[in-house]
């Protein structure tokens, strides 16, 4: 009997000691604004610490600059011996002319490109941040070395805090420790306008009604084979918070990652990729079989990576980067980080009255409401290019979506679609605030920049999905002839 | 008349193969440099490099087209004719040269 219950005792322990080191091994990414003065400073600490690194050889795949390249810089030169120096000079024009330097010892390094405007763009960016959360852990494990402004803080259970961007900022227009000048999260060039009465730029309502979309196309990016296109997140949400909101180097995708507020901004994203599996799956979701391209210090390479046929280095398949818990991170999220279910849309989508908003025919569309209820953004009231074309209303299916695809070859600058239906004898009006509430359904962005030649033959199609538009209008105005007007301006 | 990589394919290219040798390109087979001056390299790559040059098509729904923009901001397609030659030896099996064995490898 004792021998038993010494038996089952040591068993209880031993199960306890392992669940607590597989918890112990994931850390948590939690909001930015809800870190402890210390899981902060820590955290500035780390990122410091990768700087210096950068600061005596921009070259070390561990330094700041490096890991900012994997999104931004295909190719480098890197020399056999590095003698170039930071000294003076600002960090980030240090980095930009180091990734431009020729050495005639050097060989080529191949930093990485980010993936947009397809279904690999989550997977992506979910590989960067695995390794670039390894390398901020292992900069300074136990809290032994000095950084450059003084500071020691253990690393090892750092998880990377997120921004959630659709919130109020808690400074000004960002979090606050981003608005910090003596903290390395801050960053000029930011646009830093904004209006005091709005409270973010995203609208909750708007993230969490994308997130309803069963379809992973329509949500994630189309598939890489067919040669991509956004997805409804990529284009309406990630590329205008980027060229419209935050500006300055994440402007373009050939700078974002100089700023820090890139991380923390991706971070959220990571999360709301995680939610969207949460609810639909992840047996939807293509390109799984891909390899993500990126030059990353091979100590982190998970347990299976396989690099493949190819001569490039790459961070593996995306399959691999499917459950966090085996990439050692988890989400604490709270209150206002979590997102509306269908109830709460509905009741959001109502007039003043309480009744529900009905496309076409309330004074305000549903979908004006989502984009600019109580936030910054706005559909342009400026006119650009417009285009038009009839459309006779009919129900489409789901399974074969409608899709609004614009595409131009070439482009240099980012630029943005707005997109209203409305009767064919009804003028479309861009300037009348009248027309836009009441015929408004998507705006979709395309960001971009003039280093465009860097992201050659990898796909750039803006791709809106105006299914759901359809039918809605489908309910009320069958056979009727609609047109869809689109205002195209330039960022 | 019979199109061969070398020399028609690889003159068509030839003002591109640095630049595009800053690219990689991602697949389901691994990642790869694209060396538009190699044969095994092009051939490896051909539908990829089909889409991308076919994006100046005016029926085409193809951005992102190749050969990239002049470094004075023009736009810099391959003339029609060169987009029906480089389909053309896609159809006739992508030969090297006259006489060669065709390419085997994989087409990712």
């Amino acid at each position: 009997m004792i021998r038993h219950t010494l038996k089952t005792l040591i068993g209880c322990m031993l199960l306890i000691v392992l669940f607590a080191g597989q918890i112990s091994a994931q850390v948590i990414r939690k909001n930015i604004d809800s870190l402890t003065a210390v899981e902060l400073a820590t955290y500035e600490h780390a990122i410091q610490l990768l700087k210096d690194r950068s600061a005596e050889n921009p070259y070390d795949l561990q330094g700041y600059a490096w890991q900012a390249w994997v999104h931004n810089k295909n190719r480098v030169t890197i020399p056999a011996q590095n003698t170039m120096k930071q000294g003076d000079m600002i960090p980030t024009e240090f980095y930009k002319k180091a990734a431009q330097e020729v050495y005639a010892d050097g060989t080529y390094g191949y930093p990485g490109m980010c993936e947009h405007g397809k279904d690999i763009f989550f997977i992506w960016h979910r590989a960067q941040f695995y390794y670039y959360e390894q390398i901020l852990q292992n900069t300074d494990p136990e809290g032994t070395i000095v950084d450059s402004k003084g500071n020691k803080y253990p690393t090892k259970n750092l998880g990377i805090p997120f921004w959630n961007f659709t919130r109020k900022a808690s400074g000004k227009k960002f979090p606050k420790i981003f608005e910090d000048q003596n903290s390395v999260l801050y960053h000029p060039g930011r646009n830093i306008e904004i209006d005091p009465k709005d409270t973010s730029f995203t609208s909750p309502y708007l993230l969490s009604n994308l997130l309803q979309s069963d379809y992973w196309a329509v949500f994630g990016g189309y598939p890489n084979a067919t040669n991509g296109g956004y997805g409804t997140f990529e284009s309406q949400i990630h590329n205008p918070m980027h060229d419209k909101f935050i500006g300055g180097d994440m402007a373009s995708p050939s700078t974002a990652a100089y700023d820090p507020i890139f991380y923390s901004f991706h971070a959220y994203i990571d999360y709301v990729f995680e939610a969207w599996m949460e609810q639909h799956g992840k047996e939807k979701i293509t390109s799984l079989n891909y390899f993500l391209r990126a030059q990353q210090p091979e100590q982190f390479h998970l347990p299976n990576h396989n690099p493949g046929l190819g001569d490039r280095p790459n961070m593996g398949q995306a399959n691999l980067y499917l459950d966090i818990s085996k990439l050692g991170y988890k989400y604490q999220v709270r209150g206002k980080d979590r997102f509306y279910n269908a109830a709460e849309i509905a009741q959001f989508l109502t007039d003043s009255k309480g009744r529900p908003l009905v496309l076409g025919v309330s004074n305000e569309s549903p979908y004006y409401k989502l984009f600019t209820y109580g936030v910054q953004r706005k559909p342009e009231s400026d006119i650009g290019e417009l285009t038009q074309q009839t459309l006779t209303i009919d129900a489409v299916n789901p399974e074969v979506p409608y899709i609004y695809t614009y595409t131009e070859s070439q482009p240099t600058t980012s630029y943005q679609v707005d997109i209203y239906m409305h009767p064919v004898n009804v003028k479309a009006k861009i300037k009348s605030k009248k027309f836009r509430e009441k015929y408004f359904v998507r705006s979709a962005n395309a960001w971009l920049d003039e280093m465009h030649g860097d992201h050659i033959m990898g796909g750039h199609k803006l791709n809106v999905d105006l299914t759901e538009a359809i039918n809605a209008l489908n309910q009320n105005f069958s056979g009727e002839e609609y047109q869809i007007t689109v205002n195209y301006t330039k960022q | 008349m019979s199109v061969y990589f070398d020399p028609d394919i690889k003159a068509i290219f030839a003002p591109y193969v640095q630049l595009m040798l800053q690219v990689s390109i991602a697949t389901d087979q691994g990642v790869f440099s694209l060396d538009l001056s190699n044969y095994e390299s092009v051939c490896r790559l051909s539908q990829r490099i089909k889409i991308a040059i076919e994006g100046y098509k005016p029926e085409s729904k193809t951005a992102h087209p190749m050969p990239p923009r002049k470094s004075n901001g023009d736009d810099n397609p391959l003339p029609d004719e060169q987009i029906d030659m480089y389909n053309q030896w896609l159809k006739d099996g992508m030969p090297e040269s006259e006489g060669a064995e065709a390419f085997s490898g994989p087409i990712v």
